[in-house]
């Protein structure tokens, strides 16, 4: 396994825990959580030497780009609403994201998948500033930070680092303080 | 050329053995304008399908071609018969979220506004469901299933489907404890509250019974066919409409764009906001507009020529040029809404059916229809019918049937 079979196991096992620990109270962002992590552990498979996983790879990366942070977003921008509290309803919007996410992406829109995730960061950053919520508001930075880095090394800059790699740890990481500072501040409103 | 053209013959002679052997047991499960629609319908999900195919089976093939794990042999049995169980899996979930998504609803309602249950049912099909219902097969695309392979496994999905509707087959043990049975899919189609968003699966019943959406049919309570909230229509072209406009009505009157999309993605009918009224079936009345039985026939027998026109269509798609299966496409369609009007009695429906004989007369003039040169005895024929049919009807008053 390579640096970046590595950091997308990461990335998968940081998944798996906010899978498990928001389940219950939040399934929008478990349900988001789930798709990165989907796309992370066949990752694995990939980055493992399994070439035949590469496609599945690519295609579970993109319905995240296009579907899973755009909920997450939606749920940590409405807590209280039906999307992030019932899981039943969180699929809902899944359906209409992954067949515009793919029709736009197989029609050459491929701007489509980075320019949607990279917005609902933008929307997560700007929900935890304005809520004073500095951890989940480190998180999304850090997850800007991720991505701007896959970025910079898709446009050819050299920057010096494996932008897979530091995709994976920033989303792995900014995940985690997101779920984290939110789930915090849920409980401190809670008591 | 498709498959469906070979089917036509047998979906006609079984519906007509089947309404035999229902009038001879006494069982009126037919009726000639619900059947005519369903029928209607089901022919328009094969002129609007040969577009949305131009869409669907591309973005099929395209994530295939991109994402695909590998390739699925096509010369290993085996094979086929893990991509049909994966195929009636994802169907499965497709169906599912067609009853509990308000935008899938709206592609899909019009396979359950029939009010009989009868093999013409079967062919009620949507002409939009496709919208959004081509992401379901996506997972297959990335496991590797070839296109070929998707799309014979869909077809065998779908004809089996066909049988199911019918009422002249009771229970039949075992068998339908795994397969979808006549009984199990009448429970599908009912508007009973037992039978609300239950038996989706579309050869295995198994799902159902392992995702909990399971329901045997009761002999004590049978099962009333249709939806809670009727279309009201022999007009195949509302019938496929009918939701969308309701749900982009109730879009544009929710205020914030919270509100506007949730229309789209909330259940059929809308969030439940308590209990909810129980099924009335006594107070049950299906849709009749008192269609006289010469009308009836009249519209069968024009919809026969229809029907011969959708099979000389999809024969010849490979000739035809894109404008011309627009065009031809355009004008079985306008023939299919005036003979919708004419079963509901609507008052402009008589003067549109003489202008469309006319023009069926009119077009025998023509060198051929579509690359078809018909000989010169079916083009007298089709004339001498046209204005046999365009005089009789002028003779008829022109309001021909009174609404319920």
């Amino acid at each position: 396994m390579n640096g970046a079979g590595a950091s997308d196991l990461v990335l998968a096992l940081v998944c798996a825990v906010v899978i498990l620990t928001q389940r219950r109270a939040r399934p929008g962002v478990a349900l988001a959580a789930g798709l990165i992590g989907l796309a992370a552990a066949i990752g694995v498979l990939r980055f493992s030497g399994l070439v035949a996983m590469t496609g599945p790879n690519k295609f579970a990366s993109l319905l995240s780009a296009v579907a899973a942070f755009p909920l997450l977003a939606f749920s940590l921008r409405y807590p209280a609403s039906r999307v992030a509290l019932h899981v039943g309803a969180a699929v809902r919007p899944l359906l209409v994201l992954v067949a515009a996410g793919v029709a736009l992406n197989m029609a050459g829109v491929t701007a489509w998948g980075p320019a949607l995730s990279l917005g609902s960061v933008l929307v997560m950053l700007a929900t935890m500033a304005w809520r004073r919520q500095y951890v989940a508001a480190l998180g999304a930075l850090v997850l800007l930070g991720g991505m701007l880095a896959t970025l910079a090394g898709r446009a050819g800059a050299v920057t010096g680092f494996n932008p897979v790699v530091m995709l994976h740890l920033g989303l792995a990481t900014g995940l985690a303080l997101l779920v984290a500072g939110t789930a915090r501040a849920r409980t401190a409103t809670a008591n | 050329m498709s498959p469906i053209v070979y089917a036509f013959p047998v979906f006609l002679v079984t519906m007509g053995v089947e309404a035999l052997i229902a009038r001879r047991r006494g069982l009126a499960i037919y009726d000639v304008p619900d059947a005519v629609t369903s029928l209607q319908t089901g022919m328009l999900s094969q002129i609007a399908g040969v577009f949305a195919r131009l869409l669907t089976f591309a973005l099929y093939v395209a994530v295939y071609d991109r994402f695909a794990a590998g390739t699925w042999p096509t010369d290993n049995i085996l094979l086929w018969g893990v991509a049909l169980l994966l195929y009636d899996f994802c169907y499965y979930w497709n169906h599912r979220l067609n009853h509990e998504v308000g935008v899938l609803w709206a592609g899909h309602v019009v396979h359950h506004n029939s009010e009989y249950y009868n093999l013409s049912t079967a062919l009620r099909q949507s002409s939009t469901s496709w919208v959004i219902g081509w992401i379901f097969t996506l997972p297959l695309a990335v496991l590797g299933v070839p296109p070929v392979m998707l799309a014979t496994v869909g077809l065998i999905d779908l004809l089996y489907q066909y049988w199911v509707h019918t009422q002249l087959v009771g229970r039949i043990g075992w068998f339908e404890k795994i397969l979808v049975s006549p009984s199990n899919h009448r429970v599908h189609h009912g508007q009973n509250d037992y039978c609300i968003d239950r038996n989706y699966g579309g050869i295995l019943i198994i799902w159902d019974r392992m995702f909990g959406t399971y329901a045997d049919e009761r002999a004590v309570e049978p099962v009333v066919f249709g939806v809670k909230k009727p279309l009201a229509s022999f007009n195949p072209v509302w019938a496929n409409l009918h939701y969308w406009a309701e749900l982009t009505g109730a879009s544009w009157r929710a205020s914030g764009w919270r509100a506007k999309l949730g229309v789209w993605l909330a259940p059929p009918g809308g969030w439940p906001d308590g209990p909810q009224p129980d099924f009335d079936a006594a107070g049950f009345r299906r849709f009749d507009r008192h269609t006289p039985t010469a009308l009836r026939w009249y519209v069968l027998g024009h919809y026969a020529v229809i029907n011969l026109m959708l099979a000389h269509f999809l024969a010849s798609l490979d000739r035809l040029g894109m404008a011309q299966q627009v065009g031809y496409a355009v004008v079985m369609t306008a023939m299919m809404l005036v003979l919708g009007g004419l079963l509901e009695g609507r008052a402009w429906a008589r003067s549109a059916e003489v202008v469309r004989l006319l023009a069926l007369a009119g077009a025998t003039l023509l060198p051929d229809w579509f690359g078809f040169a018909a000989p010169p005895g079916v083009r007298a024929a089709l004339v001498a019918a046209a204005l046999v049919s365009a005089l009789w009807l002028m003779r008829r008053p022109a309001r021909v049937v009174q609404a319920a």
